[in-house]
């Protein structure tokens, strides 16, 4: 980052104190003195009614483990206040990974990631991940509906408008690679060329698990699986278990970070409830999806899909394949949430990918380079 | 009838033999191919094919269209297993041929035989699931192994599965390699199987994550430098069988039609008479089979 940017960075970050107190899980350690946050949203509010005793191994971890600063951003273009997490790039001329997560999840759904990228890559990369609109820690100034607003076009303003605030400058912002989980892919590919349009240097974008044929498939089943979710739980570290039980995340630790972020106390503090109103997006759900695959292979930077398990891909990118368009791995023993699953692997190829594709020998075009 | 004769009606009836007649033909195969050079020499007439990718009923067709072998000279150009439903069925029968007619089929290195891409695209499952174990698998990786990089038909027409290497200007040097290992992340044994030309100067990285792109410039300077008229490679997939680039010195020749069911393209082989004179043989997927058809998955239990 340049001094400019970084200097442009801390600015903003003054304004904050490095990790807010309303973190939950700040208090990883189980030490009974730390949890005097009063006036905020606590997870250890006192039930009225007693409760099962939470399970420790399933305790909230901190997310300041991961990540070396939270910070809202003043997103005003977008009206938001947007939660980011950030672990800067230690040397001159280092990428940024900006990640977007998928539906449901939140910035912290890429903690382990962050941390696993920063060694891999000797302090060369560094990871800033965000909260979408309606999820995580966000804050929005505008109406419910706006910030209900889940469209594959806000969702993709709110990003370039993320990456604006954040980078004001394009000729100083650090080259960046895009990392999109599952609907997060659809946003870091729809957004990709308008900020290359204003002349962001992007080395790549990475879609993980998500192809626009299974994708669009699986749609008509996903009302069935929603409803199939507990409405809540009485503790975070009940939700933390049943994340692991049904194998929607399999590494406890992923757990342990992202699961408190997308949980909320009800209003009667009674219980933990989903943050997103997964349901009430589901008019949304086909737009994030039609036209990724072309988008994807339209890119013009390189390009890299990450799939869990099997090789799903539609004909579209069957064919972008096999012309040889985009670089293709698959994770296996590994589900959705790949990046929760088995970070160090999901890091491994991300920064082998950014390598590749940022450090050319001279006289080699770099991909999407005419 | 003998023993390989034998085996050779029964994998045509798309019909595996057993394990220990796997390991004895593996082992006969790779006497065979330690012999051949990184870049064999082969005569006209001969047949060129592209990517199989398991799909033996299309493999048939082939035949059928081209004539069987040892009638035709064959050259199959790699990516044989994969994807398909068949990989071990065709990977098989074109081993068992080139044990049979050694000088009549000659079979080149595709970037899928190789350990590690055949562990996510399907070999290996299928060679679990059709033996219960990972020995047949591990046979074939060891003939992977020693299978020659490239081939050259008449001196002229330089034949490759993936393509040109910037590190590589002579043919001479590719004969240098020590080929016998599971295909290298980079260097000139990775490009020669990743490679893809393109419309750009000079050289450009691969999108696919391994090898380049070269451009017209390049492929002229190496058909000048090594005295050759064509070069012809497989690796991607080609809508219409087969598909001409800087005007004509370099064609892609696509074997597998409507590729993994779906794509809709037809395949190709390519003809070489003894004057070097190209034919290419368009043919379709073979006539929908219970068995050719592929079940479909499942929706993803996923999403968002």
């Amino acid at each position: 980052m340049s001094n400019l940017a970084r200097s442009a960075m801390s600015a903003r970050l003054a304004k904050l104190p490095p990790m807010p107190p309303s973190m939950p899980g700040d208090d990883e350690d189980g030490d009974e003195e730390g949890n005097t946050v009063g006036e905020l949203p606590s997870l250890s509010s006192k039930p009225a009614r007693p409760k099962k005793e939470p399970n420790p191994f399933y305790a909230p971890l901190s997310a300041s483990s991961y990540f070396a600063q939270a910070l809202q951003v003043a997103v005003p273009d977008a009206g938001l206040d947007v939660r980011v997490y950030h672990t800067p790039p230690t040397k001159d001329g280092g990428t940024v990974i900006v990640c977007h997560h998928g539906a449901g999840y939140s910035a912290l759904s890429f903690a382990l990631f962050a941390k696993e990228v920063a060694q891999l890559s000797a302090g060369e990369c560094g990871v800033l991940a965000l909260d979408a609109r309606a999820h995580g820690e966000l804050i929005s100034s505008t109406t419910t509906a706006q910030e209900l607003d889940l469209s594959l076009e806000r969702l993709s303003a709110d990003f370039v408008h993320l990456v604006k605030a954040l980078y004001p400058n394009p000729a100083q912002a650090p080259s960046f690679l895009f990392v999109g989980h599952s609907m997060g892919g659809a946003v870091v590919v729809d957004a990709c060329p308008v900020l290359l349009d204003l002349k962001y240097r992007v080395v790549g974008v990475t879609v993980i698990d998500v192809v626009e044929g299974s994708a669009l498939d699986a749609l008509p089943h996903m009302h069935a699986l929603l409803a199939n979710r507990p409405t809540g739980f009485e503790t975070v570290e009940e939700a933390v278990e049943w994340h692991l039980h049904t194998h929607a995340i399999r590494n406890v630790d992923a757990a342990r970070v992202s699961i408190p972020a997308i949980l909320t106390p009800s209003p009667d503090g009674q219980a933990q409830t989903w943050r997103a109103p997964l349901g009430s997006t589901a008019p949304f759900w086909e737009s994030w999806f039609t036209g990724l695959s072309r988008k994807f292979l339209a890119t013009r930077a390189a390009r890299l899909l990450i799939l869990a398990g099997t090789d799903r891909l539609d004909k579209e990118l069957m064919i972008g394949q096999l012309q040889g368009k985009f670089q293709l791995v698959i994770i296996p023993e590994v589900g959705h949430l790949v990046q929760e699953d088995d970070p160090a692997r999901t890091a491994e190829i991300v920064v082998e990918f950014w390598r590749r594709n940022d450090r050319v020998v001279p006289g080699v075009k770099k991909v999407g380079e005419l | 009838m003998s023993e390989l004769d034998r085996q050779i009606a029964q994998l045509k009836a798309c019909q595996p033999i057993s394990e220990a007649e796997v390991k004895s033909l593996c082992l006969k195969a790779r006497e065979i191919l330690v012999e051949e050079a990184n870049v064999q020499y082969i005569d006209s007439p001969v047949t060129i094919c592209g990517d199989i990718h398991g799909q033996f009923f299309d493999l048939l067709e082939l035949f059928k269209v081209g004539g069987w072998c040892p009638e035709t000279n064959y050259l199959f150009m790699g990516d044989f297993v994969d994807r398909g439903f068949y990989s071990v069925e065709t990977f098989l029968l074109l081993l068992a041929l080139k044990v049979r007619y050694p000088d009549r089929i000659t079979l080149i290195r595709g970037n899928h035989e190789s350990r590690q891409i055949t562990q996510v695209y399907g070999f290996y499952d299928e060679c679990t699931r059709k033996y219960g174990s990972a020995n047949v698998w591990r046979y074939c990786c060891e003939v992977f192994d020693y299978l020659a990089l490239a081939a050259i038909v008449d001196g002229s027409v330089f034949c490759v599965h993936g393509g040109l290497s910037p590190n590589v200007n002579l043919i001479d040097h590719i004969r240098t390699i020590d080929r016998k290992q599971e295909v290298p992340h980079d260097g000139p044994m990775c490009d020669l199987l990743w490679s893809d030309p393109e419309d750009i100067n000079g050289w450009g990285l691969s999108p696919r994550g391994a090898g380049f792109l070269f451009g017209g410039d390049a492929v002229r300077q190496f058909a000048r430098a090594n005295d050759v008229d064509l070069i012809a490679r497989a690796h991607q997939l080609a809508m219409e069988g087969f598909k001409h680039l800087f005007d004509r010195m370099i064609v892609t020749v696509w074997s597998a039609p409507n590729y993994c069911y779906r794509c809709g393209n037809v395949a190709s082989i390519l003809e070489l008479d003894d004057t070097l004179r190209q034919e290419y043989k368009v043919f379709g997927h073979a006539p929908s089979d219970v068995r050719s058809v592929p079940i479909k998955r499942p929706p993803a239990e996923y999403f968002l």
